[in-house]
């Protein structure tokens, strides 16, 4: 698999191990020092940067800037100077909190469940590492992933349907119940979409997982196979010390993209039936494109980009980023 | 060269500089290749992508360019960008907002033009159709649901912002082949002991209660069978428009179109009864009723799953497939007898296209060039021949109009001002829309379980809408605060 | 023992392979609907054995006088390029950050994860009166250039991971060999940390593959792709049109699993952020 190009390539490439000499006869003679240091540090950094400013910094500090103001695209009248007004208004909003609260437990939910139904399966995949066909499996595994929202929301639709779904048949001749209404069931609506996001996005935390359990040294398994370890003590104390890392780096990735879930709800249920799926994502594309109200849709992105930034923050406290920062 | 290759491997090395050769061609091309060429003027329409009467604009655009050619000697291109429906609003208003010359025209939804005119962004037609004679005459021939409809905001005012690219009402799709069927007229007679309805003026006279018999003699759901399919979907304004439709032939409004008053208006007492009627009306329907957009009304027709449909007369391609056409009948929609009088009040659909204003005076000519060719009465009935559907009425009342399609004798007798409206054109319409569809869908899936409290939501929401944004005295009454659907 | 250890074993296999069965029913269902007429695809029972049709492939070929190409096209040249931008540009700088650790590299890397976080609804709408502004709409190269800004967060955070795995060491020997500082950067650790690049550049193509909101808003004809076309399918005046969002996503997805498949333990390594530099 490797394919370094060092020319003693088959010596071990383990960290702690002196490395190989490169070989004289490739390596072109330096041209000397051709600047120093700090300034080629920051000339390495500096395309990340300048993308990052133009295409990020400018438009958050537009956004900051207009949510001071009173702005609708289509009222014909330049914006107004609000000062804090809109985000006063959505402090009163009586509706908004309930938005959000919905929105967290959307990410709460989708995110643990798929957290722990990940993790488990990713160990058995883990575990199993003569799966004939493995390849094959993890493949057709991981492809939930990568459909695109807009098409797996508008499939679910029919997917659910009463009439014409392929679930609501299996499952009424599974259950012997009558078919289904999911989408149209004010009660089932919000469980039934949340289904979908599991279903799309467990494949991720079991590759997070595969991966995660990679990362725990062969050698201490082996030991601990020599040790008679038990299964609990073995997770306890050579499992989750090394796997931890990627395992929860995994989740906060998943819990800020499941903050933003907007194709797949959109295509699905519009935020129906009446409120009960309308997650915040949803209110902001509205805002912005619907009503035109620039202004709010302002304020509101950046309440809900600070609550992210805060559960982010949370996670990787928690996280104890300072593990990445040593080095391993 | 070489130290970039001593630097990288040199397979990796390959692949990139392809990449970067190819990346170049890519980003580079078209614009110099554009530069290169002498363009004629290119004229660009947005239009809803998929949608047949909006891309017949496109289709029949090659008919233009000879024709500009020949009359006037002017070199057109005629570029025709669909968006998709759920998203054109966003495109169009974003370009707009910009101040883009990108689209030259743009076909929009009636309700879109308080929002597209009030920021300035498209041209006042008055003038322009006046100086225009083929224009006037067009003008002249669009009866007063048609003007309103498509071209003015706001209500009552003269202002015209757009012309009618498109016209649609709602129509009533019937399985006649089952309602001929012999054993279904006598068991039918024998029930209710009137005639069940098999041709467009029987159906006439049919108001909602015997509708209701039809429906409910046609639901068999042992036999996959349902009676009736109707709009109920929160996406965009589904549900609204049939409910509105009932609301109308309740006996209640909307709004009061000058003082922008609504609450007390939409959630009348009348307004409470025709929406709970057209909820109830679920049960002649098959499941998953309540979420039907126009797919679902299409699908339920042509999987022969319902005796009847209402929803557009612009999708009458799609459910007349094949195997339908001969089995399925356009027929109006059923009415109320009010005051000894049959009413029959369905909602317009249908577009209009209007002019970006930004464009140059080039570009505009164009414009003008390309609509004077679209009304004309030959254009016009190509368009009718392809299943557009024209407005006009010099088109409308020609002899053999309502045999070109199998829909037009229904949508000609409905795009009358006695029986079609419209809704609101205001800027703040996509809110209205939004409170008012969620309150709606939310009775219809059982979130909220009474009409009156879903319109108390309905109009409260909107109230607040109107009276913020300035078009309304009043605010709503505090008895809103505790107004919630669930 | 070995009868019934290979029998659990044998079950054990069964049930993973169930399992992925089960995650990958609905998208078979998607993609058998594309070989299906519309009256197949509604019909229930459900159909499963049918006489496959091409027709749905053609049509969806042929519509709009074959823009598909160019939107494949599209797709294809904006995700290669965005994200190879990205990996390049991110390599670069997690290269500075892990070896020289400049001041203020945990809030930057925290920083750009926040990108992340933004919703796109908000976002767009300056983006795009920037753009405007600019002259940029429907420029192929601003379209890049912001997929690739969109691409960094993740791309860096990977690879940072792993160049922190690799020791210093080498770079020392190399450059007291008399490498240059260029030489140690691609020749010498770029090879260690590949397993992270591949796992960035599919990563990051998975997503802007299937973007669609700012190529919509930011973008005109010239960059529309893929996912902006599947959205046309969704409201036509013939209803929804299963079979032609189903044969978009399936000639849209295969190159994807197709991927997967081939650079499958790259990937898994690579998602591992670092942490580990053997076998997954």
């Amino acid at each position: 698999m490797a394919t370094i190009l060092l020319r003693r390539r088959h010596q071990a490439s383990q960290p702690g191990k002196t490395p190989a000499p490169v070989d004289r006869l490739r390596a072109p003679a330096r041209s000397g020092r051709s600047m120093p240091q700090p300034l080629f540090t920051w000339l390495l950094i500096a395309p990340s940067l300048a993308l990052f400013a133009v295409f990020n910094i400018l438009p958050l500090l537009w956004l900051v800037g207009l949510s001071f103001f009173r702005y609708n695209l289509t009222f014909g009248t330049p914006p107004r100077f609000a000062g804090l007004k809109n985000y006063i208004d959505l402090m009163n909003d009586r509706f908004l909190w309930g938005r959000l609260g919905l929105t967290l437990l959307f990410v709460l939910l989708a995110v643990g469940i798929e957290t722990v139904l990940g993790a488990l399966l990713g160990y058995a995949f883990w575990k199993k590492r003569d799966l004939p066909g493995r390849r094959l499996a993890l493949t057709l595994l991981f492809v939930p992933m990568v459909l695109a929202p807009v098409a797996v929301g508008t499939f679910f639709k029919i997917i659910y349907d009463p009439m014409y779904g392929v679930l609501p048949y299996y499952a009424a001749r599974l259950f012997h119940i009558k078919a289904l209404d999911l989408l149209g069931s004010g009660n089932l609506a919000f469980p039934a979409v949340l289904a979908v996001d599991v279903w799309m996005w467990t494949p991720f935390l079991i590759m997070m997982t595969v991966a995660a359990l990679g990362a725990v040294p062969k050698a201490l398994l082996e030991s601990a196979e020599v040790d008679r370890l038990t299964t609990w003590q073995r997770m306890r104390y050579v499992v989750w010390p090394h796997a931890k890392f990627v395992l929860m780096l995994g989740v906060v990735l998943r819990t800020i993209d499941a903050f933003k879930t907007f194709d797949l709800v959109s295509a699905m249920t519009a935020g129906g039936p009446g409120n009960q799926t309308q997650l915040v994502s949803l209110t902001i594309f509205r805002e912005a494109f619907n009503d035109f109200a620039i202004g709010k849709a302002s304020a509101l992105s950046l309440l809900v980009l600070f609550i992210a930034v805060s559960l982010a923050s949370i996670y990787l406290f928690v996280l104890n980023y300072g593990v990445l920062r040593e080095g391993k | 060269m070489r130290r970039a290759t001593t630097i990288l491997n040199r397979r990796v090395f390959v692949v990139l500089a392809s990449l970067a050769a190819l990346g170049t061609l890519y980003l580079g091309a078209s614009r110099a290749f554009a530069q290169n060429i002498a363009q004629p003027v290119t004229l660009t329409i947005l239009g809803i992508s998929g949608w047949t009467p909006s891309e017949l604009a496109g289709k029949m655009a090659p008919e233009f360019q000879d024709y500009a050619k020949q009359t006037g000697g002017l070199s057109v291109r005629i570029k025709f960008e669909g968006a998709p429906f759920s998203a054109l609003e966003q495109k169009a208003a974003t370009s707009l907002a910009a101040h883009s010359k990108e689209y030259d025209i743009i076909i929009s939804d009636s309700q879109w033009l308080g929002a597209l005119s009030t920021p300035g962004w498209i041209v006042k037609l008055n003038d322009i159709i006046q100086r225009e004679p083929l224009l006037r005459r067009a003008e002249a021939s669009f009866n007063t649901i048609t003007r309103w409809a498509y071209q003015t905001y706001p209500y009552g005012s003269d202002n015209l912002w757009g012309l009618p690219q498109e016209g649609d009402v709602l129509a009533l799709y019937v399985r006649n082949d089952l309602a001929r069927d012999a054993k279904n007229q006598a068991a039918f007679k024998d029930k209710y002991g009137w005639k069940l309805p098999t041709s467009f003026e029987e159906w006439e006279q049919v108001t909602w209660p015997k509708f209701e018999q039809i429906i409910s003699f046609f639901n068999r759901p042992d036999q996959g069978l349902y009676g009736f399919a109707g709009e109920y979907s929160k996406t965009y304004d589904f549900i609204s428009d049939h409910v509105m439709s009932m609301m109308w032939m309740w006996g209640g409004e909307i709004w009061d179109s000058k003082t922008h008053q609504v609450y007390g208006i939409l959630n009348s007492p009348q307004n409470n009864a025709a929406l709970e009627y057209y909820i109830a009306l679920l049960k002649y329907q098959p499941p998953g009723a309540n979420t039907f957009d126009i797919n679902g009304v299409i699908q339920s027709l042509t999987q022969g799953k319902a005796f009847s449909g209402l929803t557009w007369a612009a999708v009458g391609p799609a459910i007349l497939t094949p195997e339908m056409k001969d089995k399925i009948i356009v027929v109006p929609p059923p009415g109320r007898i009010v005051n000894g009088k049959m009413v029959r009040i369905y909602c317009v659909g249908g577009q209009p296209w209007v002019i970006n204003k930004f464009i140059d005076r080039q570009h505009m000519n164009a414009a003008l060039e390309f609509l004077k060719w679209w009304y004309l009465p030959e254009t016009q009935m190509r368009f009718a021949r392809l299943g557009g559907n024209p407005v006009a009425q010099y088109v409308l009342d020609r002899p053999g109009f309502e045999q070109i399609q199998p829909w037009y004798r229904e949508y000609r007798y409905m795009l009358v001002t006695e029986r079609a409206r419209d809704f609101w054109h205001n800027p703040t319409y996509a809110s209205l829309l939004e409170v008012q569809q969620e309150a709606w869908t939310a009775y219809a899936t059982g979130v909220v379980n009474s009409a009156k409290v879903a319109n108390d939501y309905a109009a409260c929401g909107q109230q607040k809408i109107l009276y913020d944004a300035g078009f309304a005295r009043q605010a709503p009454p505090s008895s809103c605060e505790e107004v919630r659907l669930r | 023992m070995t009868g019934r250890r290979r029998i659990t074993s044998a079950l054990a296999s069964l049930g993973l392979w169930a399992v992925c069965a089960a995650f990958f029913m609905p998208v078979f269902w998607i993609f058998l609907a594309a070989f299906k007429t519309r009256a197949q695809t509604l019909t229930i029972p459900p159909v499963w054995v049918f006489r496959p049709s091409l027709e749905g492939l053609r049509f969806m070929v042929e519509r709009q006088a074959g823009a598909f190409w160019q939107y494949l096209l599209n797709s294809v040249m904006i995700s290669a390029l965005a994200v190879t931008i990205a990996v390049f540009v991110a390599y670069l700088a997690a290269f500075s950050l892990s070896r020289f650790k400049p001041a203020a590299t945990d809030f930057m890397m925290f920083l750009l994860l926040s990108i992340r976080m933004v919703p796109g609804a908000a976002v767009v709408l300056p983006l795009f009166m920037m753009y405007r502004s600019l002259g940029w709409i429907g420029s192929r190269l601003a379209i890049v250039l912001f997929y690739a800004m969109f691409s960094l967060p993740f791309s860096l955070w990977i690879l940072k991971g792993f160049l922190d795995g690799v020791s210093r060491r080498f770079d020392e020997a190399a450059m007291v060999d008399g490498a240059s500082r260029f030489h140690v950067m691609f020749r010498v650790v770029l090879p260690q940390v590949k397993p992270g690049v591949v796992a960035a550049l599919i990563f990051n193509m998975i997503f802007v593959w299937n973007e669609f909101l700012f190529d919509f808003i930011l973008g005109g004809e010239r960059v529309a792709t893929i996912p902006v076309a599947l959205a046309a399918g969704l409201y036509t005046s013939q209803g929804t049109d299963w079979q032609y969002i189903a044969s978009l996503t399936l000639v849209y997805t295969a190159p994807l699993m197709v991927a997967m498949f081939f650079v499958q333990r790259h990937l898994l390594l690579g998602m591992t952020f670092g942490t580990v530099r053997g076998e997954v």
